[in-house]
């Protein structure tokens, strides 16, 4: 087996990370953004980065075939997805079909997403039943209908989430046969009942595992509906937690967290144990102690007050490993893997945590809430304005929705005020994307002054009077040339 | 107070972010009894206790150290009355203080290494915290009725030698008590692992 592969990308936790199908581009939630590293000779590049939450991301997850990427966060906003939660989303992944994705939160519900063709917009549906706490993680079932979720009341369950049109109706399991949205297919919990972490199913999808705060990895075994399982095995290690663990196959699972390093179960329905650690000792870069020399000694219990150095640990992950995912499988066996880790360097993080903290630094004039990119272009805060509206839009949107949160302390309602700007805008973004060409022309000015109107609305909110005079003389240009593309620009330069 | 006033003094502050939401909504876990999401566990009433403990006193006049061990640990008071589970932790006292420092890590290997040994020896590390709480309040207020009586302990020898008396800690006897359950917790973590302290605060079922 060849040594792992390290790759540091920075300093900060890493909550969740995802790579796509083709193992050449990674996405990592880096505190409010996901940042998509492409791989290039060797070592990952950052490519592109997604911005739009203003909260701590919490998952992430890239669909192989069609490359969707889905994010969730700790904060909440007009988003294009309608989760309906009024918590932290904790996790996200895309079904198996890649149809539908299911939302962990904080509000006792998992919220099941799928696209709609009659609205043409995402909707959710609740799996609400009979979760009693916070879910931490969902795993999904091979056939994209049963989901798997775990929680902090210490359960571990698994949920149908079928959804009429959107699935094909599953063939009967051991979990069940009929299976209408929200069916409880299983509901359990180990000994000592600790939260749980991590879920996941088989390969085949027909055991369930799931990793709890006691420091116990739980593989359960059932028979058929409403009967007992065959089987609950639980093995309780000498170890940390485990935040996370995979099946690579059906005897083999791989568990990593609080310490820093995955182990390997193995077994099966008659038994499991921990067959032992997946880190080959002696990797090199780690294990290279320098010369031992008498000076260098010396030199090391003068600094130190030791001979030794030992602040780092012996294995490649420094700090708990929080996501554990298949990297490339053969034949169902998955035969490399990936974990990234919450590499916390105590200081650097300290020093970058404090940079990121001053609040919008650039913003030069403080009664606009926006940071006005007219009168200069000092503000780097205020990407340059795209050639897609919906792109502006959601632009201004994060400018509002910061400015607002920078100033929620002193300004009475500002908040509200945000979100109902935001809405309006959303929804003259709407008007302007969803109006079908043809049908513009058809419709002729009354609607593309609706948006001209909105624009107006705006930079009169915003009461900056060199907009609205650029506002008047566009106005009169717009009604010349009529484009949606100049529209474009406009909506970010106001 | 005008409109507006109210209004400002309700809005400015941000004491509304202090409100705690979870006791305005119905299906909370505030608002629900969260030993429901628990399986119930049998009831242990003080007889069953002292015949439990009768048992085991035998077993250690016998010599059988470890089969007295292992009965007190199969059987933990997890559902029970206070002064029955005093009285439990009573029992495992007088076992622990009676195995000789040497005994300690053989046994517990041998404990571990038997199919639910780990679980014995997660039991065992809670009656050792509850022993530590015990020792360190004993000295303070008067226990009720039925509560330990540290005259009766007979302190071993374990190694361990208590360095002065604590704060708080007056009776000879509770600085031995405290000085065997320590050495018993260091090889227990030795065999066990962190994860069996993890489990004991994790643990719903207290002892």
């Amino acid at each position: 087996m060849p040594g792992p592969e390290v790759h540091h990308l920075f300093h900060r936790p890493i909550a969740d990370h995802s790579f796509s199908a083709d193992r050449k581009i990674l996405a990592v939630a880096k505190d409010s953004a996901v940042e998509l590293y492409g791989k290039v000779a060797g070592a990952f590049k950052l490519k592109d980065e997604l911005k739009g939450h203003d909260k701590t991301i919490t998952g992430v997850d890239i669909a192989p075939n069609s490359g969707r990427i889905v994010t969730c966060s700790q904060g909440y906003k007009p988003t294009l997805v309608l989760l309906r939660i009024a918590r932290a989303a904790t996790f996200v992944r895309w079904s198996p079909s890649e149809t539908k994705f299911a939302v962990g939160s904080g509000d006792r519900v998992i919220a099941v997403c799928y696209f709609e063709e009659e609205n043409d917009w995402w909707v959710s549906k609740h799996l609400k039943k009979p979760i009693r706490s916070t879910i931490t993680t969902v795993s999904w079932h091979p056939n994209g209908v049963l989901l798997a979720a775990g929680s902090t009341d210490a359960h571990a369950r698994v949920f149908s989430s079928f959804i009429k049109g959107v699935d094909a109706r599953p063939d009967p399991s051991v979990w069940g046969e009929r299976l209408p949205f929200n069916t409880v297919c299983g509901e359990f919990m180990n000994n000592s009942a600790g939260w749980v972490h991590s879920v996941a199913f088989s390969p085949s999808g027909d055991a369930l595992a799931f990793a709890a705060h006691d420091s116990s990895i739980t593989v359960v075994y059932p028979t058929a509906p409403e009967q007992p399982p065959r089987a609950v095995i639980s093995i309780n290690t000498q170890l940390l937690p485990f935040m996370s663990l995979i099946w690579s196959s059906e005897s083999e699972i791989v568990a990593a967290g609080y310490d820093c390093e995955a182990f390997r179960f193995q077994g099966d329905a008659s038994g499991w144990q921990l067959s032992g650690t997946l880190e080959s000792k002696g990797r090199p870069g780690l294990g290279d102690e320098r010369e031992e020399s008498a000076l260098n000694m010396f030199k090391q219990m003068d600094l130190k007050g030791k001979a030794k150095d030992d602040t780092q640990l012996k294995t490649v992950h420094q700090n708990t490993i929080s996501t554990v995912r298949a990297y490339e499988s053969n034949d169902g066996n998955v035969t490399q893997f990936s974990t990234t880790s919450t590499y916390l360097g105590a200081l650097d993080a300290n020093r970058r945590a404090r940079e990121s903290c001053s609040p919008i630094p650039q913003t030069p004039n403080h009664t606009d809430p926006l940071g006005h990119p007219d009168d200069g272009d000092s503000n780097r805060r205020v990407p340059q304005p795209s050639s897609s509206l919906l792109k502006n839009v959601s632009t201004i949107c994060n400018q509002l929705w910061m400015g607002s949160q920078r100033d929620r302390l002193d300004v009475l309602n500002v908040e509200r005020e945000a979100a109902k700007t935001m809405a309006l805008l959303l929804e003259w973004a709407e008007t302007v994307v969803l109006g079908d060409y043809d049908e513009w022309a058809l419709a002729g000015e009354d609607a593309f002054w609706r948006v001209v109107r909105a624009g107006r609305h705006l930079c009169d909110w915003l009461g900056v009077q060199e907009s609205i005079d650029a506002m008047d003389k566009l106005e009169t240009q717009l009604a010349d040339e009529g484009g949606g593309g100049t529209w474009s620009g406009v909506s970010v330069s106001s | 107070m005008s409109i507006i006033q109210q209004h400002t003094s309700a809005s400015l502050s941000d004491a509304w972010r202090t409100i705690n939401i979870d006791a305005l909504d119905p299906d909370s876990s505030q608002n629900f009894d969260t030993t429901t999401l628990h399986p119930p566990l049998p009831e242990i009433n003080e007889a069953d206790v002292r015949q439990l403990n009768a048992q085991v006193r035998q077993l250690l006049r016998g010599g059988d150290a470890e089969g007295a061990l292992r009965g007190c640990l199969e059987t933990p008071v997890y559902n029970g009355s206070e002064s029955a589970k005093e009285a439990h932790l009573q029992t495992v006292t007088e076992v622990l203080q009676s195995i000789k420092a040497s005994d300690m890590s053989p046994m517990l290997e041998r404990i571990h290494q038997s199919p639910g040994g780990s679980e014995l020896l997660d039991v065992l590390i809670k009656y050792l915290y509850k022993g530590m709480a015990a020792s360190a309040g004993a000295s303070g207020a008067p226990r009720a009725a039925g509560s330990r009586t540290p005259s009766t302990l007979t302190p071993q020898q374990t190694g361990f030698s208590q360095v002065g008396s604590r704060p708080g800690s007056t009776n000879e006897s509770t600085g031995a008590a405290m000085s065997v359950i320590l050495s018993w917790h260091e090889k227990v973590i030795e065999i066990a692992g962190l994860g069996s302290i993890g489990r004991c605060m994790t643990d719903w079922r207290k002892v």
